[in-house]
């Protein structure tokens, strides 16, 4: 008789796991690096690597987005991913400001994971801090080409019209 | 081949004041200039934890009534200490986003830290408002977001 409910609750708890598996596995995710910096020039661009990791027991989606102000200077690639467990991936986090951009701005790199399932479903997700700094052009440089600009100009005017009265003569 | 060696020192005008016991024994091997070191190092996440379990189900609630509480543990595997927040979404008339609470408060107040190698348990329940319409399997979301503790 006690071998039979024995055989019964271990019967019962390998159909509960089979019905329930989302209730019982874990679920979870690492990145590395922690944070990102990155030191722009406006119009440039700069790439980092940012690795997740799915360290739940299952096959796992992944989002990795960005959060602030400016997020449309981010490229993502891939964004969206499926990771089998204990699978990594490196992830390339393009920044790319504008012509018009300047001074510091921080964003935050999400990386999350919500397996399917229905009732509350449960997620976990990572907000990596990424700090953008836009790098002024130096200003030596710019008066140098405006300078050197100018002077080409000038020359070739100068060239043309001795040219021109050359011939005419 | 067994060797013995009697290393002293002797002055004029002075006496050995002291002996010291020398054992010579089988030694290891030492890595020669041209021979490679091994190394080693098992680097883990800067920022990385577990859930468990992956889904709630809180049985059958009707409007007035609050669930049983339910444990949810958070494990950080990081490297870093973690702050950890949660976000809630649902699509059942915010059955969830009204509801819930973790560890006695609601959802968007809720934050604990966990620190290297630790975990905590954070207890859900879920209170179903007197005027709620809708009946049968509601589905929601619950995210719980890392970041590093300050």
């Amino acid at each position: 008789m006690l071998c039979r409910v024995l055989r019964l609750s271990l019967l019962l708890v390998v159909l509960s796991l089979i019905i329930f598996p989302s209730q019982v596995l874990a679920l979870g995710l690492g990145v590395t690096p922690g944070k990102l910096d990155f030191s722009v020039q406006a119009g440039g661009a700069e790439t980092k690597t940012l690795n997740v990791i799915n360290q739940s027991d299952r096959e796992s989606p992944f989002r990795v987005y960005v959060e602030g102000e400016f997020e449309e200077w981010f490229l993502i690639s891939p964004g969206d991913f499926t990771l089998a467990p204990q699978q990594s991936k490196d992830v390339e986090i393009v920044v790319a400001p504008p012509l018009t951009a300047s001074d510091e701005h921080d964003f935050s790199i999400c990386v999350v994971s919500l397996p399917a399932g229905s009732d509350l479903r449960i997620g976990a997700g990572i907000k990596v801090p990424a700090h953008v700094q836009i790098l002024e052009y130096p200003v030596a440089l710019i008066l140098g080409g405006g300078i050197a600009t100018l002077a080409l100009v000038v020359l070739t005017s100068i060239l043309i019209r001795w040219r021109r009265k050359a011939h005419n003569a | 081949m067994d060797i013995t060696i009697e290393v002293y020192a002797e002055k004029e005008g002075y006496i050995r004041s002291n002996q010291v016991t020398v054992t010579v024994g089988e030694g290891t091997v030492q890595p020669g200039d041209n021979e490679d070191v091994s190394l080693k190092a098992d680097i883990i996440p800067a920022i990385s934890f577990s859930i468990s379990p992956g889904s709630i189900n809180f049985g059958e609630l009707g409007p007035r009534d609050t669930s049983g509480p339910f444990t949810i543990t958070l494990t950080n595997e990081g490297a870093w200490n973690l702050q950890i927040t949660s976000t809630v979404t649902d699509e059942a008339e915010h059955l969830y986003v009204d509801g819930l609470k973790l560890d006695d408060v609601k959802w968007d107040v809720f934050s604990t830290t966990i620190l290297r190698d630790g975990d905590t348990d954070c207890i859900a329940t879920l209170t179903v408002p007197e005027t709620y319409t809708l009946m049968g399997r509601q589905n929601g979301t619950l995210i719980f977001w890392a970041i590093e503790a300050p």
